[in-house]
């Protein structure tokens, strides 16, 4: 393997290692609260919105639509996404409760 | 389920603790409990906390709550179960249509890039199915570059946050645009020139993988799929034409992969969205479409590493990779052993949100600016000459006009450079793009 892509090889393993371990932590983070709280299921809602509703366009914030218009976004976008019936649920939590906030 | 009491004025308040994790929620309960302080003593000799209507009150409220709870979750299973025939049907779709203009000899064209329908379904609440079949340039015959492909086909099973099931035709889960390549989604008329040759895109492969979260900050695609023709690599082209789209042999399979991490998810920072990527695709060259293999020896790694970062009214984004090929010289073809690139892109949406009425409610305008250095003949094997004109620059200046959030006009200028020394054509491009 030539000098300079062991270093990227290295870059990119140790970028992952950062990845694992800081990933690690959040869910250490994560599972402090008690699953059934509501704020958990906001945070999870959270989560849920920053990583997959961007993975296939640009993120818009809670504010630019209804509690109303979020609940139908959320129900026809879950199923393009492949939410699961809970994640589709506490993200709909999240951007109704944000979007009444103006957040 | 967790049940829970509609969002109100509470929420609104702890949102912004949330984030923070314990922290956050500490602070909050000391805040709220300073408040109590307070306050509480007047408010207690007001009121008596065993005033028996309160009690109803809070019953009551309670009760009303927990029916609000289920009547969503009533909606959301009939959404995804109960509803009829047609109700489990998704479709979609986006598209682009291009007017091309370049000094000289390059061509003046309008040209149907894309069109491309997406039909998903759901078998059941764990059990979805995807598709996207694309047309591109308009027209298909023997003589045309037009196509006529399936994109993707595959169908999800979905089992618990940290390991799903994908199997079918998938996106190469590598780079930015190959995942994220409709019009409205990024910059510029055409996609970026790294995308075309350093990861080509669009690069679908067909195979089976997993899929999931590792915490709320982490997300990974795990993939065992189709791999690569090594027989119709190229100097200039680099993989790009390696990739099977018809009947791909499964001769020598590829691993392919990435890794997303949010940090603002966990930690708020400064305001803004920030994503880090890492992904990875290594398998054997030796295949071929219906499994007739032009036997090669060979292999090729591609590691990548990409970020999105928007903060305010500002969008930055980048990736770079590097491809090792191995057996580069039985390829031939004038096939490096090793292929560079990257890009950086700047955006700035400026739009005055007092022009935000109206039939402009929802539009939005942004200028960008983008930089690409890519060499599809990095290094070369040992005795076989470097084509110049793999070594790439060029730098791209447009505008978007969002008339919705899924529909834009675009336009941008390209300037290009090479190391042949051959004057490049600078290419003037409009487009108008759309998802749905």
């Amino acid at each position: 393997m030539s000098k300079p892509f062991r270093g990227m090889t290295t870059m990119i393993l140790a970028l992952l290692a950062t990845a694992g371990m800081v990933g690690g932590l959040s869910g250490c983070a994560a599972g402090g609260l008690s699953g059934g709280t509501d704020a958990a299921a906001l945070r999870r809602g959270r989560a849920i919105f920053v990583t997959e509703c961007a993975t296939c366009h640009r993120l818009f914030l809670p504010a630019e639509y209804s509690p109303e218009q979020w609940s139908g976004i959320v129900r026809r976008m879950s199923a393009r996404a492949s939410l699961s019936g809970e994640q589709a649920a506490d993200l709909e939590r999240y951007l109704r409760a944000a979007s009444r906030a103006g957040k | 389920m967790n049940t829970l009491p509609k969002p109100n004025r509470f929420y609104s308040f702890v949102l912004p603790f949330l984030s923070h994790g314990k922290c956050g929620l500490l602070t909050v309960a000391a805040v709220l409990a300073l408040f109590a302080l307070c306050l509480g003593g007047p408010v207690l000799a007001q009121e008596s906390p065993s005033d028996p209507r309160d009690q109803k009150i809070r019953e009551m409220e309670k009760t009303l709550g927990a029916l609000e709870e289920r009547i969503d979750a009533m909606d959301r299973t009939k959404a995804s179960l109960g509803g009829s025939w047609a109700d489990k049907f998704i479709l979609g779709g986006y598209g682009e249509m291009h007017a091309n203009f370049g000094e000289g000899s390059a061509p003046d064209q309008f040209d149907i890039h894309r069109l491309v329908a997406y039909v998903g379904y759901t078998f059941s609440d764990w059990i979805r199915f995807h598709s996207e079949v694309e047309i591109e340039h308009a027209f298909v015959s023997s003589e045309s570059d037009g196509e006529l492909s399936i994109e993707q086909a595959y169908l999800d099973f979905l089992l618990s946050d940290p390991v799903n099931i994908r199997l079918g035709r998938v996106l190469v889960p590598v780079g930015i645009t190959n995942r994220k390549h409709e019009p409205p989604t990024f910059y510029g008329v055409e996609r970026p020139s790294f995308d075309r040759v350093i990861i080509p895109t669009t690069w679908f492969a067909d195979g089976i993988g997993a899929f999931g979260g590792l915490g709320p900050s982490l997300k990974y695609e795990l993939y065992l799929v189709s791999g690569l023709d090594g027989s119709q690599f190229s100097a200039v082209n680099g993989i790009r034409d390696g990739r099977i789209k018809e009947r791909a042999s499964l001769n020598e399979p590829a691993v392919t992969g990435r890794l997303d991490f949010f940090p603002f998810v966990q930690w708020p920072g400064p305001a803004g969205f920030l994503r880090l990527g890492a992904s990875a695709f290594y398998g054997g060259v030796d295949n071929g479409n219906q499994g007739n293999n032009p036997g090669i020896d060979g292999e090729v790694l591609i590691l990548s590493g990409d970020f999105e970062y928007t903060v305010s009214k500002l969008d930055f984004r980048g990736a770079v990779a590097r491809e090792r090929i191995h057996g580069a010289k039985e390829i031939g073809n004038g096939t490096a052993s090793e292929i560079f690139g990257w890009y950086l892109e700047a955006g700035y949406r400026l739009f005055p949100e007092s022009w935000k009425k109206g039939k402009l409610a929802k539009s939005d305008a942004a200028v960008f600016a983008r930089y690409e250095d890519f060499d599809t003949q990095h290094r070369m094997p040992d005795g076989v000459a470097k084509n110049p004109a793999g070594d790439r620059r060029e730098w791209t200046f447009g505008a978007s006009f969002y008339l919705t959030p899924t529909l834009v006009a675009k336009g941008d200028v390209q300037f290009r450079d090479d190391a042949s020394g051959n004057d490049l054509p600078t290419l003037i491009d409009f487009g108008i793009g759309w998802q749905f």
